[in-house]
């Protein structure tokens, strides 16, 4: 019994040990990685709650945040008018590492956001790129190419969808994230934000990183949308 | 035998568990405000202000780092950060933190405190902000082929104006109008496929930000107005070297010819204006040619404003003096017409009233039409006359059309716009009541209360007041009683709300904002809006509400 009892434990503790023997980093999130010829094409790898240690990729968020702000300052909206602003956020990760096996290409769901306002918001995006190599003695390979997207539907978007952009074109006001006011978004809103990176052949064994700036602000100016029937009919 | 197992079971759940919850991170929150700071500040002056960060997590202690930084406006009217130096109108470099890396540890509060120099030479306005930045965890050593590092941001933005005399060259236009089918598809889901987007772009070429509210005027082949709406949302500012678009969204007119009119006001008796014509057919619709806007014109109108009390049959005379700072002739062309204001405050300039309240037709103007040289002055006369049987408020507008000699053809000619308001004794009926009260509060969030007040009286108001907020108290019933009593409520805070700046007309409307900063626990509450206004009792207004 007592061996029955010891095997048990090993048995057990085996998840621990593996986990233990690989540093990785932070929370394991969903990671798909894409074939062509499969329908739908994106397939998934590994996860929280399937971690597979056979993955050809893996990836990692790490170091949940969140805020509140301004729960309790008047920006006055109008010159007559104060209008007490807030805005709570909730970011989980400051950082997400690949572990990849093979060439290929890969997705995961890299972040989530949840965001809760009275007021619109936007969220910007400055210095994403693709990944560089960090060591200088790299320097000359090839950059490991990334797209986003946010909130993107089941099953993924295939590659070249225009619903994936470019990390470069993530700095383009055009693509940062407005969140428009709404009574939805005063009780808070999650958005999902989705990345995949296209993995080659001589990509080498080496780090490769990009630091990413996000800027979390309060819009000032906002377009006036008639929510009316708008029609008018035209006399004469 | 089997108890031990049983134990040991407990056990080995345990060490699973445990190894399950090592991976996961624990929450941490942190809380900045203020995120604005507007200051006034005399040139040589030096001021403090506090910003104050809280790590809400109970667990998870944070690093930040904090730093001075430029900004800049882009076109949809956001503030975006700006390596220092890069900005002609910063004010970053008079800023001075007293912290610029620090740990914040699990529930604990820091405050920045923020000293800002003004130069002895500085004028017009700086603008800037202090940013904490979340210093990325490092990732331990492993053979990860990449990661990206997320720099999450927070910008408390600062504005300053330089309080001087002279120097504050205040001074925007509009640089484009267009009118375009929308494109952008998260907007064609909200508002349809046959909408149209009015954009205004306006740059302000001064040194000073400028406060924009935008209004849009539709008008069909026949010159008659069919659609006035706001042009573009929000705060409306629009810092130096900025260009900002003010744009609104409409559902397609039906098929005809038009012209969109955007006007923006700054605060000042001068808006801008820009026009573009329009075609909508079944298939489509476009702009037809480009716009025409009027230019900023340097001319200088005392006074801004005429109030003037008079008796039935009475007869006032008033002259306005011309100064024109142009290095250019100024023609000049005097017109009368009707105004309201708008339930945000806004002049609204009418070619005719129906209130039965205009004065438009007792105004004379003397000389109508005039050229003004460079660097010359030149006086206007109006003259008043009231007729005999009326009592209480009338109003009109006195527009001055300026128009530079050597303009371009097709430019329009830059308004001034100076409200008449004649008060005729002895009745003056002060009567005003609010019609509604809206309320959008959740719980430990700031609330926010827009009160509607109508001017039901004879003569113009300035409303003010107070909001008091009171809670419910929680009788609970037992099993054995019911407990049948009046409700009653406890104060738990209150807010007040200055005079209106513009004055509401009789039949107008005033929406009026104010927001409860410091945010109510979830309950049952009563809101209690009080407004004077002049009349013998203050207007009064309940409104039950729950915060969840």
């Amino acid at each position: 019994m007592k061996k029955l009892l010891i095997a048990m434990i090993i048995v057990g503790l085996l998840p621990v040990a593996a986990f233990a023997q690989f540093p990785y980093p932070g929370t394991e999130v969903d990671s798909y990685r894409y074939d062509s010829l499969a329908t739908p094409p994106w397939i998934f790898m590994s996860g929280p709650s399937t971690p597979n240690r056979e993955a050809l990729a893996r990836c990692f968020a790490s170091n949940k945040q969140s805020g509140a702000c301004n729960k309790d300052f008047l920006i006055p909206f109008k010159v007559h008018a104060s209008i007490a602003q807030w805005i709570e956020w909730d970011f989980t990760g400051t950082r997400w590492d690949w572990f990849v096996r093979k060439p290929g290409n890969y997705a995961a769901n890299c972040l989530t956001w949840w965001i809760s306002s009275n007021q619109e918001v936007v969220v910007d995006f400055r210095g994403f790129g693709p990944l560089v190599p960090e060591s200088l003695k790299y320097v000359g390979q090839p950059p490991i190419d990334i797209w986003y997207t946010f909130d993107p539907p089941v099953p993924l978007p295939p590659k070249g969808d225009p619903r994936w952009i470019s990390a470069t074109a993530l700095n383009d006001s055009l693509n940062w994230f407005h969140i428009p006011d709404s009574q939805v978004f005063h009780e808070g809103k999650f958005f999902k934000f989705w990345n995949y990176i296209h993995v080659v052949r001589c990509n080498s064994a080496c780090e490769y990183q990009n630091d990413g700036f996000v800027s979390l602000t309060l819009q000032c100016q906002k377009p006036w949308i008639d929510r009316t029937d708008g029609y008018f009919k035209p006399q004469g | 035998m089997i108890i031990r197992i049983q134990r040991y079971w407990y056990f080995l759940v345990l060490l699973i568990i445990l190894a399950w919850i090592s991976r996961t991170y624990p929450q941490f929150k942190v809380y900045l405000s203020p995120l604005l700071v507007e200051l006034d500040l005399a040139p040589g002056a030096s001021k403090s202000f506090t910003l104050l960060l809280t790590n809400e997590s109970k667990e998870k202690s944070i690093d930040l780092i904090a730093y001075p930084s430029d900004i800049q406006e882009t076109r949809e009217g956001t503030y975006q950060i700006l390596d220092e130096g890069k900005s002609e109108f910063s004010c970053a470099d008079w800023m001075q933190l007293s912290d610029t890396s620090f740990t914040l540890e699990p529930g604990s509060s820091k405050e920045i405190k923020v000293l800002i120099k003004v130069p002895r030479n500085a004028f017009g306005g700086r603008y800037g902000a202090v940013v904490f930045e979340v210093v990325p965890e490092k990732a331990p050593p492993g053979e990860k082929l990449g990661s990206v590092r997320y720099h999450f941001r927070m910008p408390a933005f600062v504005e300053v104006t330089i309080k001087r005399f002279g120097g504050s060259v205040r001074k925007a236009e509009i640089s484009d109008f267009k009118v375009e089918p929308v494109n952008d598809k998260r907007l064609l889901e909200e508002i349809g496929a046959d909408a149209l987007v009015f954009s205004a772009s306006v740059k302000n070429k001064g040194n000073i930000h400028m406060m924009g509210e935008g209004t849009l005027v539709i008008k069909n082949k026949e010159g008659k107005t069919k659609r006035r709406v706001p042009l573009g949302g929000g705060r409306g500012i629009v810092i130096p070297g900025a260009t900002v678009d003010f744009s609104s969204f409409l559902r397609k007119p039906l098929p005809g010819e038009y012209t969109a009119r955007a006007m923006i006001n700054f605060g000042g008796i001068s808006p801008a204006i820009a026009e573009v014509p329009f075609t909508v057919t079944r298939a489509k619709s476009s702009a037809l040619g480009s716009f025409k806007g009027s230019s900023f014109i340097a001319l200088d109108i005392k006074p801004e404003h005429l109030e003037i009390k008079i008796p039935p049959k009475g007869f006032r005379a008033v002259s306005f003096s011309f100064r024109n700072d142009e290095r250019d002739t100024i023609v000049v062309k005097t017109y009368r017409k009707d105004i309201e204001y708008d339930e945000e405050g806004d002049l609204v300039v009418l070619d005719s009233s129906e209130t039965g309240r205009s004065c438009r037709e007792w105004i004379s103007l003397e000389p109508q039409e005039f050229i003004l040289a460079p660097d010359k002055r030149e006086q206007v006369k109006l003259t008043l006359q009231a007729p005999l049987e009326v009592e209480g408020g009338y109003y009109a507008c006195v527009v001055f059309d300026a128009l530079l000699k050597g303009s371009k053809e097709g430019t329009i000619s830059t308004p001034f716009q100076i409200p008449v308001v004649v008060g005729i004794p002895p009745k003056f009926d002060n009567k005003g009541k609010i019609v509604e009260v809206e309320i959008s509060a959740l719980a430990g969030r700031p609330a926010l209360v827009t009160s509607y007040f109508k001017n039901i009286g004879n003569i113009h108001l300035k409303p003010e007041g107070k909001i008091v907020f009171k809670v419910l108290k929680e009788i609970r019933s037992t099993d054995d009683f019911i407990i049948v009593s009046k409700p009653e409520y406890k104060d738990v805070g209150e807010v007040i709300f200055e005079a209106v700046e513009q004055y509401v007309l009789p039949g107008g409307i005033r929406k009026i904002e104010a927001g409860y900063p410091g945010g109510l626990e979830a309950g049952k509450y009563l809101a209690e809006v009080t407004i004077s206004y002049g009349g013998s009792e203050p207007a009064k207004f309940e409104k039950e509400f729950t915060v969840k």
